[in-house]
């Protein structure tokens, strides 16, 4: 069995994983993006 | 609207309605990845701290032989003290080299591993597991419990950050993203891959936002001894989901569960239709069971616990009702066609451009949450919903393409045409279950293997769970046997 790390080190970890939570935005952002930029070129198309 | 009479008038209004409802699952979807980075700044992370409790774990086995060993070694690698951990394999009467297996780890591990045979099995999971938990609870050393599968092989950090929560006295149980891990996949493991994404990374994420979790993974749910002690010490038996029994039952005692996206457990998942659609239908009857069971639940807010909030019931019988739903959605659109075919044609557009839009902000979304699993099957993720909805998505966005594909194909392009083209798009929904349950049919005949993954492309993964919560209804009306089938797995997973 590989020891835990130190308290310090989880500590970090736990700091580690709620930032990269913090991700989740610019996901959303660049995901929503590429949505809006079809709609437009469908409307754009339309015309 | 101005040629109709003020009865048509109110039919089409009622037909809108129907397809409006019908359409609650794909706003459900929208709304969850919507929701979803509001975990960003709404977890738990900000109560969870260093906390390593002795852990019992617990793995259910019946004729593991092929899987058990892997997993034990993994478990005894984890990053966790090694005096804090100790592995109960509750043996259910297996056939096969299991208890050998087992027991040649106990020796090698004694005092760690630990061998518990139960002599007459086979009375399904949740009675293996009691009587592991009779055994782990009767000891005072015991401060929480792992129940897992004897298949999964967990990432060496994860029972560290699954217990990190257990710091925190109002959490009841913690539980891990469990994501597809076969070596060797095939389509319907990628499928599943992509599915665990949506379901786990994306709709526990928001479960966690919205304080009310559905399920604890059967793979891996961490529990404190004080949240299986207000359960009675018991995993609830009598139904065939008794993972989402046991996490409605601690969250209705005031504990929270919390599901922890970093904490990474591996699974084998099944590779033909068949063998899904009977694990599937096991989950799904299950579901189907508890809705009657906590029937005085649903939409009903509580300061002690949020299952009763507004959202979490859609959320639930969004999936539940999903074939109602699109049934309810086509017939709709089929009587709108009857009573006003340009009424029908602008709904349909409207209906599948919201969809598309949806599909693909949903699926850009879900290969960015686990990268690893968008590499390996965003070919899956394009297809999710199956050739026929992507071509109706096509259509609703860019209609001229239709018109101009049916004349290079050298087809009619008439009104009659158009009218037959309509009736095909709008019962699409059904069509396409009819096409995954013949997917089914057809599995087990020479090269039909070829032909049900070709059906599951056309027809879209949706529609086979879709079909599946059929049966399910089906079979719970008929009150079919309900015996627990295991899911075959023969150690896929390299650990």
């Amino acid at each position: 069995m590989t020891a835990a790390p130190s308290h310090e080190s989880e500590v970090e970890e736990i700091a580690a994983d709620a930032r990269r939570e913090r991700r989740l935005v610019p996901q959303a952002l660049l995901s929503l993006a590429v949505v809006v930029v079809i709609v437009i070129v469908r409307e754009l198309l339309l015309r | 609207m101005t040629d109709l009479t003020w009865l048509q008038t109110v039919l089409v209004v009622i037909l809108l309605l129907c397809v409006l409802v019908g359409t609650l699952p794909v706003v459900n979807t929208g709304l969850q990845f919507l929701a979803l980075p509001l975990h960003a700044f709404r977890n738990h992370y900000g109560k969870a701290a260093p906390y390593h409790p002795n852990v019992a774990v617990i793995i259910p086995a019946w004729n593991e032989g092929a899987v058990i060993g892997p997993a034990i070694e993994r478990l005894l690698q984890l990053e966790y003290p090694a005096e804090r951990l100790r592995i109960f394999v509750v043996d259910d009467a297996s056939t096969d080299d299991t208890p050998a297996v087992v027991a040649a780890k106990s020796a090698a591990h004694p005092g760690r591993v630990v061998h518990l045979r139960r002599e007459k099995g086979g009375e399904g999971k949740a009675h293996t597991l009691n009587h592991g938990l009779d055994v782990v609870l009767a000891d005072p050393w015991t401060e929480a419990v792992l129940i897992m599968d004897a298949d999964v092989i967990f990432a060496r950090d994860s029972l560290r950050k699954l217990s990190r929560h257990l710091a925190d006295e109002k959490v009841g149980a913690v539980t891990a993203y469990i994501a597809e891990g076969s070596r060797d996949r095939n389509y319907l493991t990628r499928f599943i891959a992509i599915e665990y994404v949506i379901g786990q990374l994306s709709a526990r994420r928001v479960q966690n936002v919205g304080g009310a979790i559905a399920c604890l993974a059967g793979g891996a749910q961490l529990h404190s001894r004080a949240n299986l002690e207000a359960i009675g010490g018991r995993i609830p038996t009598g139904t065939l989901a008794e993972d989402t029994m046991t996490t409605f039952e601690g969250q209705l005692r005031g504990r929270r569960m919390v599901f922890e996206p970093h904490a990474v457990v591996l699974a084998e998942e099944p590779r033909t239709i068949d063998s899904l659609w009977k694990q599937r239908l096991r989950w799904a009857r299950g579901n189907v069971q508890l809705t009657s069971i906590y029937k005085k639940l649903w939409f009903r807010p509580s300061p002690d616990h949020n299952l009763g909030s507004f959202s979490f019931g859609l959320a639930w019988f969004t999936i539940l009702l999903l074939p109602a739903f699109m049934l309810l959605a086509a017939a709709g659109m089929l009587a709108l066609l009857l009573l006003h075919s340009d009424i029908a044609e602008f709904v349909f557009r409207f209906m599948w451009i919201a969809a598309a839009c949806i599909y693909i902000f949903s699926m850009l979304y879900s290969v960015q949450l686990d990268p690893r699993i968008g590499r390996q099957s965003w070919r899956e993720a394009i297809m999710f919903p199956g050739l026929g909805a992507l071509i109706l998505m096509a259509i609703a966005i860019f209609p001229w393409l239709f018109e101009s594909a049916l004349l290079a194909l050298g087809l009619p392009v008439t009104d009659q045409a158009r009218i037959t083209w309509a009736v095909i798009f709008y019962l699409w929904g059904p069509i396409s279950m009819l096409g995954i349950w013949l997917a089914r049919a057809v599995e087990p005949l020479p090269g039909g293997r070829f032909f049900a993954g070709l059906l599951l492309y056309i027809c879209g993964y949706g529609s086979l769970l879709c079909a599946i919560t059929v049966d399910s209804y089906i079979k719970e009306w008929r009150r079919a046997d309900a015996s627990w089938i295991k899911t075959e797995k023969i150690g896929r997973v390299d650990s």
